[in-house]
């Protein structure tokens, strides 16, 4: 079954680093740009409620229609001792429409295990 | 929610029918609305108006007939407005007594009233209405025969006497004490339990019956079922039962669902009609039971269940806009639900949803989301519209078929109505037809109005709190609609504000769509500017990753966001900017061209979108520079267009307006262009001014400023062709900030500047220095000031290479230790408490110099001071003398400024200044001691003396009438020499109190005191009065420095000491010894010791005398004796000195009796020297 995923990462401030469409659904144009919207407009329910659970993963924390939006919030107050400031509170998101929940979440830990090496290597400097 | 019928927006209200006796109908509807639960009334006046009810149908039409359809769509207002549950026939007691024929035909009545509900469970009550008066007058025998007549129970006749307040009165007194209203009202009460009871009976019988077919399975189709459980439920709404009503509402709906698929009763297309309609009606009164029960989790877990059941039942392809119209309306009444519904105590209702296995999210809580969705679907909605309308070519605007369907009696159907011999037939409809009524009907309506009107709730809602990227999107969407609708202007406001957020946060994509409408808007409104800016916005944008040119279908008006269509917007806008290109509004039927009546201009500063389009980075490579001298400064521009631009001209504008200079293109004719070059100003040309894509380019001149302060290099200018300007504000290289929306490209990155240290923190502005003072200033020191004399420091000016004109000398006393110059306490401002002071400053007046004083500015206050300096030549010089003042020791900074400016023309703008600073110790000179003597071998006796009080803070005693001494000693504090002038004592009080001599002593010759040393003088004193606070006087010291710095004429300063106070006294007893100054070995001599005795009492004293051996003696050893009052008694000896040199003489010791006080003469005043044999020397008397 085709699905749906689009995926960003998210710099402190709020700005995109990183978009793919991630989906096995042929690609559109106006889909990227629609997904891109519902992204951006989920990350007022990720500013909130981020700061209310200590869990990274927080699942289907909104949803369009049949799209539901799942983020993992790096652990900002933990890495700033030991990492550098760049990786401090970034948001992974994910726009997906299958409900796999834990291949998500593993997609995600895989992900910021990378981005983790990635910015980890010095002079590489995203900011 | 509005457009759904009364009955079903209302919770269902029990409903009674009065029949007979109009007048109390009023009294009786009021109370019973009145209640709680309320019943309605239906009000018949007459019992004519029966037939009102609806008769009950013949059970036999049913169950042979196919069903058709589910609900019937009057089924609940029938129940709600016509078909009562309690029947009140209403009589008067004249009814009852009345004749016979009257009273037939009210049993006539009452047979047609049984008729008339017969087949129907409604409950018949009797209501009696009598008066107080005639109450007992009713005959018994006629009530009981009505009763029996009207087959009621007792207790359902009622009598009911709403008058009559003086008759209730008394049976106040004889019954219970209540009060009139209060009676009434209990008359009301009862008919209100009577009535409540009878309908809830009635309520309940009802939904039993229907209950009980559903239990035994007694219907022969899945519609007939959703019927019932529909009826059932509504029934138990009426009882107020809640929980059955859900229960019921929610077997309807899962019966619906099986539905949907199986039922073939009716042509597709209208079946699912029918089916959603009804969806729709159980799932709204299901929500509003749990939202008004407070089950707001089990309202939006149903809803969402609602909502996913129903979203891909699409339907048939031509009248999909009535499934987004549908589904639409399921939001927006969920929406306005869920803001209206307050959670009601009172209505309990069990939660009967299981729990959801994905909680809803936050905004699933607030109605915005809801209505944000609605729009959402009605959007579509209004695409599929005008996509069937444009497939289907025969909907006219008038279609005469269309007009006569109307809506049919069963819930989501519609039938025909045709006209046959006066008579209306429903005829149902194909498919077709219904297509085509449906077409018809959306084609009636705008939808773009009521998609603004919802998002523009939710944008006001998701905005109130403080979701600004919600409402983004919220207002993204409005935005979209007023461009659909040509709004341009309410479109343009909308995107801007969601423009800026998007390029705030970086969002490319997003941002690349928006300014693609924005620029469709500008476009619309015939803005040049507007659409010039978007454009090369736009075109600087970063290239999105991933966009592909083939998906360019669905996209805003902007296109993908590729390099190519960057490239063409690059190109649009240039040609329009060249005039080349007319922008046309085809809505507003206007042409806006660039020429030379409109040229374009743009202003691109700090915080402008469109730094990546041009950004100017202006360096000096010094950060100061010597007036006149050259500088280099280099200008760096770098573009992110995707295209080369090609700048004809460059302006560099500075502070100082003479630096400004321009930068031609060598390569360009620069025609057109001359205009802007001012006469005077420099011009220079670059071999070519081509910005290529992310390139810096680099331009380096020199630059020389005359006049010393800042230079700013304030803006760069460019002109694109004759008609095109775009001004941007210079920035340094040190405070560049990067666009967020390029900051994380993959791009080579580029220094502004090839010198790497100048491109991290070269500046936009140079310091141009002052050129050097070649004027001397001095200041001549002359060591450390003396508290009391006006310290004078000359101040010289003296030019060397510059002539001072305008000059001004400014002077600044500081403490420096940092604190003012006053005293701690500096309440007043007085001279008194300022420690150092400047008090003049005079200037040496050249001769030949005419200038009126008045010229000369000269402002003094105590640690401040200005003067002006006369103009002087090179070489000339000018000095002025400072007068300071210390009133206390205190160390200060003396602060000197000289500014002037070397050229008369321009005084104002260019001053040099010259400081200096001198520290000054100011330290006391002269420091003054004193102290008291007696005269030689004389000791009075003072009372006050004997008293054991601790001596600190006791004045010194004097003796009265006795003659003392004092020492006044003087010591040189200061560093110099000094010459001591004069001492004098200046007494207080009347001089009679006291002789003091000398009174004044002028040195004849200044005493010289050397740094350290200690200069004395005796005076004596002469207390005349008995005082014990005898005020003695002031000691003032008039001194001059040894050695005179400056020929100060006058010099002189005087320090004043106040000596203590003293307290004189009597003595009581003198004792003064007496021998001579030497004595010669072996040659006797007298010591005689007289002891005065000046009281008026006889005082006894004890004396004795001390053997010596370097004496022999003759003389009473030890005895005591009387001294009579003021008269005096000598001992005398005669003493033998028996050895040489110094000697002791024998310690003669005197004790008075009376006061206990004994005298040892001191050791010094009882020696003698003895020598061997008269000298031969010539020994005058006294000489000792």
């Amino acid at each position: 079954m085709a699905s749906t995923a689009c995926f960003m990462i998210v710099s402190k401030n709020d700005i995109p680093i990183y978009e793919a469409e991630v989906g096995t659904v042929p690609k559109k144009e106006d889909a990227a740009h629609q997904h891109q919207f519902i992204l951006h407009a989920a990350l007022d329910i990720v500013q909130d409620t981020a700061w209310t659970t200590s869990a990274m993963f927080l699942k289907a924390i909104d949803r369009f229609n049949d799209l539901v939006v799942s983020v993992y919030v790096t652990a900002g107050h933990i890495l700033s001792f030991v990492m550098s400031d760049f990786i401090i509170h970034t948001r992974l998101m994910l726009l997906h429409d299958s409900r796999n929940e834990d291949g998500i979440k593993s997609f995600f830990q895989e992900v910021h295990e990378l981005y983790i090496k990635a910015s980890s290597v010095m002079f590489y400097n995203l900011i | 929610m509005e457009e759904y019928p009364e009955e079903l927006r209302t919770p269902p209200v029990a409903l009674t029918c009065l029949v007979g006796c109009p007048e109390v109908h009023p009294l009786i509807t009021a109370y019973l609305h009145s209640q709680q639960p309320p019943i309605n009334a239906i009000a018949l006046p007459d019992f004519s108006n029966i037939p009102v009810i609806p008769p009950k149908k013949s059970p036999t039409d049913t169950p042979s007939a196919p069903l058709a359809g589910i609900i019937k769509r009057d089924w609940l207002s029938k129940h709600r407005t016509r078909i009562p549950a309690v029947l009140a026939a209403i009589f008067t007691s004249c009814d009852l007594s009345a004749d016979p024929a009257h009273w037939l035909q009210l049993c006539s009545h009452l047979d047609n009233l049984k008729a008339s509900i017969r087949g129907r469970n409604i409950k018949l009550v009797l209501l009696l209405v009598t008066n107080w008066d005639n109450k007992d007058d009713t005959s018994e025998e006629r009530i009981l025969a009505l009763r029996k007549r009207a087959e009621v129970d007792l207790k359902n006749l009622i009598i009911f006497v709403p008058d009559h307040e003086e008759e209730l009165q008394k049976s106040l007194n004889r019954q219970v004490p209540i009060e009139v209203f209060g009676l009434t009202s209990i008359i009301f009460l009862k008919v209100w339990t009577v009535f409540g009871e009878l309908a809830a009976t009635y309520y309940r019988d009802e939904g039993r019956r229907v209950r009980s077919r559903l239990e035994k399975k007694n219907y022969t189709s899945i519609e007939l079922y959703i019927r019932y459980c529909f009826k059932v439920a509504i029934y138990a709404e009426f009882r107020r039962d809640w929980l059955e009503a859900l229960k019921f509402y929610e077997d309807a709906y899962h019966g619906l669902r099986e539905m949907v698929g199986t039922s073939t009763r009716m042509p597709p297309i209208q079946r699912l009609v029918e089916i959603k309609a009804v969806a729709e009606q159980l799932h709204f009164k299901m929500s509003t039971l749990l939202l008004h029960g407070g089950k707001v989790l089990e309202a939006i877990m149903w809803f969402r269940q609602h909502t996913a059941n129903y979203r891909k039942l699409v339907g048939s392809p031509e009248v999909i806009f009535l499934h987004w119209e549908w589904l639409s309306r399921q939001y927006m009444v969920f929406a306005q639900l869920l803001e209206t519904s307050s959670p009601n105590d009172a209505l309990y209702v069990p939660s009967t949803a299981s729990v959801p296995e994905e909680k809803p999210t936050e905004w699933e809580f607030y109605p915005a989301y809801y209505y944000q969705l609605a729009a959402t679907y009605m959007k579509e909605k209004n695409t599929c519209l005008e996509f069937a309308l444009s497939m289907s070519v025969d909907v006219g605007p008038i279609d005469g078929s269309a007009e006569s369907v109307v809506a049919s009696a069963y819930l989501g159907q519609y039938s025909r109505l045709l006209e046959h011999e006066d008579t209306f037939i429903m005829q149902p409809l194909t498919d077709e037809e219904y297509a085509h009524y449906a077409l018809a009907e959306g084609k009636r309506f705008q939808d773009s109005f009521e998609i603004i009107a919802l998002l523009k709730k939710s944008f006001e809602a998701y905005s109130s709190s403080k979701a600004e990227r919600a409402a983004a999107y919220c207002g993204l969407q409005m935005a979209r609609e007023y461009f659909c609708l040509n709004d341009f202007s309410n479109a343009k406001q909308m995107f801007d504000s969601v423009a800026n957020l998007y390029r705030r946060e970086g969002w490319l994509l997003s941002l690349w769509e928006v300014l693609g409408y924005l620029r469709e808007c500008s476009k619309g409104m015939s803005s040049a500017k507007d659409f010039i800016e978007y454009s090369l916005e736009m075109a600087s944008l970063p290239e999105a990753t991933g966009s592909v040119e083939s998906f360019a279908n669905g996209c805003g008006p902007a296109g993908p966001a590729t390099h190519s269509e960057r490239e063409k917007i690059h190109k649009e806008a240039f040609e329009v900017s060249r005039g080349e290109l007319t922008l046309n509004s085809d809505e507003q039927n206007s042409a806006f061209k660039v020429n030379t009546d409109n040229p374009l201009y743009l202003e691109i500063d700090l915080i402008s979108p469109l730094r990546a389009t041009l950004i100017p980075l202006v360096a000096f490579h010094h950060p100061t520079v010597k007036p006149g001298a050259p500088s280099l400064i280099t200008i760096s521009l770098r573009s992110q267009l995707p295209i080369n631009v090609e700048i004809d001209q460059l302006e560099v504008q500075f502070n100082q307006s003479e630096c400004n200079f321009i930068i031609s293109n060598g390569q360009k004719p620069q025609t057109g262009l001359n205009s802007n070059i001012q006469p005077g100003h420099r011009v220079e040309t670059a071999p070519d001014l081509v910005l290529a894509t992310n390139k810096w380019l680099r331009l380096t001149y020199e630059i020389k400023s005359d006049l010393s302060g800042k230079l700013e290099c304030i803006y760069v200018i460019a002109r694109i062709g004759p008609n095109f300007t775009i001004c941007c504000r210079a920035e340094s290289p040190a405070s560049m900030n990067d666009s967020p929306l390029w900051k994380f490209e993959n791009l080579l990155e580029t220094i502004p500047i090839k010198d790497p240290g100048l491109a991290l923190s070269g500046q936009k502005a140079i310091q141009v220095e002052e050129p050097d003072p070649q004027v001397d200033l001095i200041l001549g020191s002359s060591g450390p000031a003396l508290v009391g004399e006006s310290f004078i420091l000359p101040v010289t000016v003296s030019s060397k290479g510059h002539a001072v004109h305008s000059g001004e000398l400014k002077i600044n006393l500081v403490d420096t230790r940092g604190g003012g110059l006053l005293s701690p306490r500096e309440e007043p401002f007085s001279s008194d408490n300022l420690h150092v002071e400047l008090v003049d400053m005079s200037c040496d007046t050249p001769g030949d110099q005419s200038e009126a004083p008045s010229d000369n500015i000269q402002k003094i206050q105590p640690s401040f001071g200005l003067i002006s300096v006369p103009s002087l030549g090179v070489g000339e010089s000018w000095s002025c003398k400072l007068k300071i003042k210390w009133n206390r020791p205190k160390p200060i900074m003396l602060y000197v400024s000289l500014g002037y400016s070397p050229q008369s023309d321009e005084p104002s703008l260019q001053k040099v200044h010259v400081h200096k600073s001198l520290q000054i110790e100011g330290k006391t000179a002269v420091a003054i001691n004193h102290w008291y003597m007696l005269p030689f071998r004389q000791d009075p006796l003072l009372l006050s003396k004997l008293k054991s009080v601790s001596e600190t803070d006791q004045a010194p005693s004097l003796a009265l009438n006795e003659k003392t001494m004092f020492i006044i000693s003087v010591k040189n504090c200061s560093e110099v020499p000094l010459k001591l002038l004069s001492m004098s004592i200046e007494t207080e009080e009347k001089s009679s109190a006291c002789t003091i001599q000398p009174q004044q002593e002028e040195f004849r010759e200044a005493v010289v005191n050397m740094p350290g040393e200690e200069f004395k003088k005796v005076f004596t004193i002469f207390p005349k009065v008995n005082s014990s606070k005898l005020k003695i006087g002031t000691v003032s010291l008039r001194w001059e420095r040894g050695e005179q710095p400056h020929s100060n004429t006058n010099a002189s300063q005087v320090t004043k000491h106040r000596l203590p106070d003293v307290s004189v006294e009597l003595p009581l007893l003198v004792v003064s010894s007496e021998c001579p100054p030497h004595a010669f070995l072996g040659s006797p001599f007298l010591y005689s010791v007289k002891i005065l005795n000046q009281t008026e009492m006889l005082q006894e004293i004890k004396c004795s005398i001390s053997d010596s051996q370097s004496f022999v003696l003759s003389g009473p050893h030890s005895d005591t004796m009387l001294v009579l009052p003021r008269s005096a008694q000598v001992l005398a000896y005669m003493l033998v000195p028996l050895g040489l040199g110094s000697l002791q003489l024998p310690r003669v010791s005197v004790t008075s009796v009376r006061y206990s006080a004994g005298l040892q003469p001191s050791t010094g005043s009882s020696l003698v020297f003895v020598y061997p044999a008269k000298p031969h020397i010539d020994l005058k008397p006294g000489d000792a």
